[in-house]
């Protein structure tokens, strides 16, 4: 992470430190006129996706460009880190954040927003129909499940009972059309359209 | 950084609120990825949706004293210190248990004494079942009220020195604590009451048989 730095700083007669400063300086949006005001610190919307890659760490190279470099890339700030960890506390610091225009102070919660999503948290574990592993959570999911059980069996009745109405009925339609052309057979007639004379 | 103490925080007892939270302890919690990543930037508010999801209550446990979820949220808390009544809608909430625990933990380290009674006192009513993360590293079943007492009996929770508070006799002595009717105490009493309704029914009944 030094490496590139250090170079620059021999040819400018910089320190690394002095070089580090101004480059902080140029990121600061609130430095460049960008912002009047830094926000307050805001949670991040997305995963970090680590846990995967944690703790372990990967060579970096020194002569490649650092976006091409192994090991986490901050494009925010436009440097490397070494492995998770040191990613982790980079986005988490003090001038990475800065960089993104906010303080490390967040927002002081009302009581209002405070009740708000307690609320919404319960609405969501109505919905979710609570995984609680406590007996009241057991209780209700065996009780549901014995329930679809019970509409399962249901359902196979009244289908084995329509099955066997349908087979009666069937059946009782071929009797009597056996029946009918048997009849007509005797009767001289072969269809309904005959009878109108 | 991420860790330091909100600006305008008061100090509690005489020192940093994060302080009450022994400085090893609080260097594992600074270390672990639940601080890190899921801690990050949390706000009162924003705390409740990572305490819904809690399983435990806890301090540390294992043989690398890792500190548990809840414990991380408590020096959160202590972090950006809400305000009181915030704690007291984290308490009074009946929907989530641990987040009544954070709401009494917090209550009981940074309360004044008369405060801890008044707020934890009324969750000797909640026997719901919750899970503890003993320091061998096993779930625990215990009690929200079974909690509650160690709260405000014990010297030492969760790897937790707990803030002195007069004990609740010294409190009723001066007068600045009424006695505690407990629900049990009223059924206990119903029910005295009425056997002695009943005795006194009874010896009516005699006096006017003699007569
Ligand atoms: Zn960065």
């Amino acid at each position: 992470m030094q490496g590139p730095e250090e170079k620059e700083a021999e040819k400018d007669g910089e320190t690394a430190l002095d070089i580090r400063k101004r480059k902080r300086l140029e990121r600061d949006p609130l430095h460049q006129g960008l912002i009047v005001q830094r926000s307050h610190l805001k949670g991040r919307e997305y995963q970090i996706d680590l846990a995967a890659r944690l703790g372990k760490t990967q060579v970096v190279g020194v002569n490649m460009p650092l976006n091409q470099q192994a090991g986490y890339y901050c494009s925010v700030c436009d440097c490397i880190l070494r492995d998770s960890q040191s990613y982790l506390d980079h986005i988490n610091g003090k001038w990475h954040n800065r960089a993104l225009g906010m303080t490390m102070r967040v927002e002081k919660s009302t009581v209002d927003q405070v009740r708000k999503r307690l609320e919404e948290n319960k609405k969501k574990k109505e919905e979710k129909n609570d995984d609680d592993y406590l007996p009241d959570g057991i209780d209700r999911r065996i009780l549901e499940a014995e329930q679809a059980e019970e509409r399962a069996q249901e359902e196979k009745r009244t289908r084995k009972l329509e099955k066997k109405q349908k087979e009666r009925q069937q059946r009782e339609e071929e009797e009597t059309e056996g029946a009918d052309a048997d009849m007509m057979a005797v009767m001289g007639f072969g269809g309904f359209g005959t009878t109108k004379k | 950084m991420a860790n330091r103490t909100d600006k305008e925080a008061y100090t509690i007892h005489g020192t940093n609120p994060q302080n009450l939270v022994e400085y090893i302890v609080r260097n594992k919690i600074y270390q672990t990825v639940y601080w890190k990543e899921s801690c990050f930037a949390l706000t009162a508010e924003t705390l409740i949706d990572k305490a819904v999801d809690l399983k435990a209550a806890g301090g540390t446990y294992g043989g690398q004293d890792k500190p548990t979820n809840f414990m991380c949220l408590i020096l959160k808390m202590l972090q950006i210190q809400p305000d009181k009544e915030i704690i007291i809608e984290y308490i009074r909430n009946e929907d989530f248990k641990y987040v009544r625990l954070l709401g009494a933990f917090y209550m009981r380290l940074v309360g004044r004494p008369l405060e801890v009674y008044q707020y934890l006192e009324p969750l000797y009513n909640d026997y719901r079942k919750i899970r503890v993360m003993t320091k061998e590293g096993k779930y625990m079943v215990s009690h929200v009220d079974e909690l509650v007492d160690a709260m405000l009996n014990k010297d030492h929770l969760f790897d937790i020195a707990l803030p002195r508070i007069p004990t609740r006799y010294a409190l009723e002595k001066t007068g600045q604590l009424d006695k505690r009717v407990s629900v049990l105490d009223e059924e206990f009493d119903e029910a005295m009451l009425e056997q002695e309704t009943g005795t006194a029914a009874e010896r009516a009944a005699q006096a006017r048989r003699h007569c």
